[in-house]
């Protein structure tokens, strides 16, 4: 099924389905670690997606254009009269391909455009827009979304089956910090398997050096003579966390 | 930016095994609410400058035969330095940063003739909040700078909201987290302190990616 609508009851439902005795939370501290688990994975994956429209004034003096806070990051922007893409670019290379962008705005005269050509981000939140704007133009931005919060129980998300797994994973592992010693580190390989499913649905992350290793994928570590495999790690660590007490 | 401190500070508190209060108390000892917000502010400013997700941005006015520009109050680390003259015809210049030890062999004498600038240098200054054009203008101008610009600092009952993207707040959390089970005394938790160290570089690593997804 591929994408559905959990409430918060169902997700801390699915929760507790993963730890076979009785919960060592509070419904409170699930709500919180799936939260901070559902905002993890949208960092790291991008699931959830948004646009807004941005009016952009003429009298600014800059050329640099404020994102609003439905939008946690940008990918697209558009002018909104006649849905023209605007074509993104890096500041190096705007810098590189027109020095004097600072001066030029879209009634500047000569070679300059009379309209908003190009975009370039500046952090997450801000993009720069060349020529700078002169007249009244609405642009529509186009990105990832701030992750949703669930607050009462009948909050829901929209999400996939194959997507919630690796969030109560992480959910799971962030409620066993708490406890610490052996049952947080049998965690951890939890931790890693979100990961992994993220680096499946974000190249960017998948062909990273640092991130293969923090998904626990460094296979000179394991060849390393003397160090443990690293294969059946997830399922011994379900396993120790899934045991009953006293067991 | 949705996520308030008192909030933040709650859930530290529930990883800690404290009682949840918004931060105010920390009955166990182990820590002072002082250096949980310590350690809140500064893990903070290091994951805005690491990761370069905030922009903020001045333009300063710049004396001719003066070299110094001074930023502003809340400046971290500078990503963007154009200078530009008073004269409309003159075009702005991109500077790329540079330092003492490059401008005395490429460059000599830079810092005794006046000139058009072509670099920026924020090591040159003696004062941290200066950075210094080279070589120093001849003319009246002014810098635009596109900056880093520190957190808004967080304070306990405040209800003020996090500088860094709630998806970013998890990152400070664990970076908060390493400080404060890294500490010396009864607290101290090596494992789980490198464990959240190791998550925090995870997620400044996932943030700078991020960022460099579309453009940088």
């Amino acid at each position: 099924m591929p994408y559905q609508q959990y409430t918060l009851t169902q997700v801390i439902a699915q929760l507790a389905a993963r730890y076979e005795s009785v919960p060592f939370w509070t419904n409170q501290q699930a709500t919180r670690a799936i939260n901070l688990s559902l905002r993890t994975w949208n960092s790291l994956t991008g699931v959830w997606r948004g646009s807004a429209t941005v009016v952009c004034p003429p009298a600014s003096e800059d050329h640099m254009v404020p994102l609003p806070g439905t939008l946690l990051s940008r990918t697209r922007v558009t002018l909104e009269s006649d849905g023209r893409p605007l074509v993104p670019i890096s500041r190096f290379e705007l810098n590189r391909i027109r020095p004097n962008w600072l001066n030029e705005y879209t009634d500047t005269g000569g070679d300059v455009p009379t309209s908003l050509q190009w975009w370039a981000p500046c952090g997450l939140y801000t993009i720069r827009l060349w020529p700078g704007n002169r007249a009244n133009t609405n642009i529509v931005v186009k990105g990832i979304a701030t992750t949703p919060v669930l607050v009462a129980p009948g909050d829901f998300i929209n999400i996939g089956e194959d997507d919630l797994g690796p969030i109560l994973d992480e959910a799971l592992h962030i409620l066993t910090f708490k406890q610490g010693g052996s049952r947080f580190t049998l965690t951890i390989p939890l931790h890693q398997a979100m990961l992994r499913e993220a680096a499946d649905r974000n190249q960017i992350l998948a062909a990273n050096q640092k991130f293969i290793q923090f998904m626990g994928l460094d296979r000179n570590r394991s060849y390393r003579p003397g160090h443990a495999p690293e294969s059946g790690a997830v399922t011994a660590g379900v396993a120790a966390v899934t045991r009953p007490e006293g067991s | 930016m949705a996520v308030l401190d008192t909030e933040f500070l709650d859930d530290l508190q529930w990883l800690l095994v404290e009682p949840q209060d918004g931060g105010v108390t920390w009955p166990s000892g182990l820590w002072t609410q002082a250096e949980v917000l310590a350690a809140v502010n500064r893990v903070q400013s290091e994951f805005l400058r690491r990761t370069e997700i905030t922009a903020a941005w001045a333009k300063i006015e710049v004396t001719g035969g003066d070299p110094i520009v001074p930023v502003p109050q809340d400046y971290i680390l500078a990503s963007e330095v154009i200078y530009g003259g008073d004269d409309a015809t003159t075009p702005a210049i991109p500077l790329p940063r540079s330092d003492e030890w490059e401008l005395d062999r490429a460059l000599q004498a830079w810092d005794q003739t006046a000139s058009t600038p072509i670099v920026y240098g924020d090591g040159i200054a003696t004062d941290l909040l200066d950075l210094q054009l080279a070589p120093t203008p001849t003319l009246d101008g002014w810098v635009y700078l596109l900056y880093v610009a520190c957190g808004a600092p967080i304070s306990v009952g405040g209800l003020s909201m996090f500088t860094v993207p709630d998806e970013a707040v998890v990152t400070v959390m664990w970076g908060v987290l390493a400080d404060l089970l890294d500490k010396v005394g009864r607290g101290e938790d090596l494992a789980r302190a490198q464990y959240c160290h190791q998550r925090f570089e995870e997620g400044v690593l996932i943030w700078i990616l991020n960022l460099q997804g579309v453009l940088s």
